[in-house]
């Protein structure tokens, strides 16, 4: 089996974890790095560890806003944002369940409405969402009775339309999806991290190399000169 | 006539029901020809790609396939909607065995995607294509001595690609100014609102909006504006939620910069979908009516 590591590497968004160099930039930029049980510098050196349980069943990547304030700020370009997006997926996919946060429930909502519409109908998306919360929102009952006004109001100005729009080509997008699956699933087997974007942006800089030089030294010599016992193979032992 | 593919967005639709309107009103008087791509699906957004990041792509390339046969620069008005179609543009164009595997798959529906789209968002178009200095030309209603906050959020200017600095953009207060308007000191301006997070955590992002709201009231502001459907419903539909958490009595209208445009051009307030604000436009509306009269 493939280490976490190199699994997060593959992931769209996950290429540049090694060239992190633990800096905290993102967390000192993070809004919501308070609410999260890992904030992303934390959560980029747990990867770096292998602690795979650990990581994706947290609940730092769902309180992402996906306001790349970090993106815009890391000096090594390692975009937490898409990193943090990559772990949602392998988290969703891996089937973890996340306790504490509903976001992602509130994103199957919105991606059911996708799939079943082509497009999405946001009051059905929402009555869909704090049906599948239910249990949550009977332990805050004063807070979800106010949720009411609100959505009232917006439907008051003509903003969540009864209606949804379902779009002609509903079956393509489906048919695309479902082959794309097919075609994701031949070469899943042989995944490599997908270089060929480096080559042409020539984004593998000069401190993307030696990260990946230190990468593979610290795994080998690294770690025997460390001595640190117990860390698996593909561990980057002094990076965690 | 310049001319655009056009991709609304879903909530054009819906809550962001303004935008939509506004922008195609704005359209005609500015010079635009912007053609609504045929049958077009839902971006993804930001949550599709947090559940399947791969496949996300895959429903964004659909447009982008869509668009490329016409050949026109793809613009939204959608900050979210650009944040995605530009991402998905971007790796895709960069990752060759990607845009394989995405062909192969948009094939059974008979499409390709070559990867030569440029995706834009519409403030772009406003500030590079259009111009202020144009626009300024058509005003109707200077309005002169109205303080705005201009409100970029987070999708505008970040990531980067390459509109306006990530930080303290000035592409908005451009447009802003324009029209007669000022643009008030808002340091907060490209702070993040809270995104749709204020559904599944909204006691986690009200006092992101608070301090949003805040810094615009004290630097004088008497109205936002912002170009991105969910900036617009969290700070328009949540203010009354800030002002009972906060105990604050916020009554900031929060417009489309492309419904401020319409109004500065002279168009009716209703053909600007001024009516779906909740916070009441009224404070803009009457300064409007009065610079009118006198
Ligand atoms: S991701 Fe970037 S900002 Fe965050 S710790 Fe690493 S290098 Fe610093
Ligand atoms: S994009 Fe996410 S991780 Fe980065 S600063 Fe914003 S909320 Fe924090």
């Amino acid at each position: 089996m493939r280490g976490f590591l190199d699994e997060v590497k593959v992931t769209p968004g996950g290429e540049h974890i090694l060239a992190c160099i633990q800096c905290g930039t993102c967390t000192g930029s993070c809004p919501m790095a308070g609410a999260m049980e890992y904030p992303p510098r934390k959560i980029i050196a747990m990867i770096r560890a292998g602690m795979r349980d650990e990581v994706l069943s947290s609940n730092s990547m769902w309180f992402c806003l996906s306001c790349y304030t970090c993106t815009a700020r890391c000096p090594r370009g390692v975009k937490p944002t898409e990193l943090a997006h990559a772990l949602e997926s392998l988290a969703a996919q891996q089937g973890f369940q996340i306790g504490g946060t509903s976001t992602p429930s509130l994103y199957r909502s919105f991606v059911g409405s996708i799939k079943s519409n082509g497009r999405v109908h946001e009051l059905g998306m929402m009555i869909k969402y704090y049906l599948s919360i239910i249990p949550e929102l009977m332990k805050h009952p004063v807070a979800t009775i106010k949720v009411v006004p609100l959505g009232i109001k917006l439907f008051s100005h003509k903003r969540l339309p009864l209606k949804s729009t379902k779009i002609k080509g509903k079956e393509d997008l489906s048919k695309i999806i479902r082959k794309f699956k097919e075609v994701r699933g031949k070469h899943v087997k042989a995944a490599q991290p997908d270089t060929s974007g480096y080559v042409n942006r020539a984004t593998k800089n000069k401190a993307e190399l030696k990260a990946e030089a230190d990468y593979e030294w610290a795994k080998g010599e690294g770690n025997k000169i460390l001595k640190r016992p117990g860390i698996e193979e593909g561990n980057p032992g002094i990076f965690g | 006539m310049k001319l655009y593919s056009y991709f609304p967005g879903c909530s054009a639709e819906s809550t962001g029901l303004g935008l939509g309107l506004s922008v195609q009103a704005i359209a005609e008087p500015l010079d635009m020809e912007l053609v609504e791509i045929e049958d077009w699906n839902c971006c993804g957004s930001t949550p599709y790609g947090s559940l399947d990041e791969e496949e996300s792509i895959v429903v964004a390339a659909r447009n982008l396939a869509l668009a490329e046969k016409r050949g026109f620069d793809l613009v939204t008005p959608c900050s979210s909607c650009f944040v995605t179609l530009a991402g998905a543009n971007g790796y895709l164009q960069e990752h060759p065995k990607m845009l394989a595997q995405v062909n192969e798959a948009l094939a059974v529906a008979g499409l390709e995607y070559q990867g030569s789209l440029r995706v834009r968002h519409l403030v772009d178009v406003l500030v590079n294509d259009i111009t202020p200095e144009f626009i300024a030309d058509k005003v109707r209603n200077r309005l002169d001595g109205l303080r705005v906050a201009p409100y970029y959020g987070c999708q505008l200017v970040r990531p980067q690609y390459g509109l306006d600095d990530t930080e303290f953009p000035r592409t908005l207060d451009r447009l802003v100014e324009c029209l007669g308007a000022e643009a008030v000191d808002f340091p907060l301006k490209a702070r993040c609102c809270g995104g749709s997070l204020t559904l599944s955590e909204e006691g986690n992002v009200l006092g992101l909006m608070y301090k949003l709201l805040k810094s615009a009231a004290e630097n004088g502001a008497q109205c936002l504006v912002t170009p991105c459907p969910l900036c617009q419903t969290n700070l328009d539909a949540y203010q009354s939620r800030v002002n009972a958490s906060f105990k604050t009595d916020y009554k900031l209208p929060v417009l489309f910069i492309t419904q401020l445009i319409g109004l500065a051009l002279g168009i009716e307030a209703e053909s600007l979908g001024m009516n779906t604000n909740i916070v009441s436009p009224r404070v803009v509306l009457d300064y409007i009516k009065n610079r009118v009269i006198t």
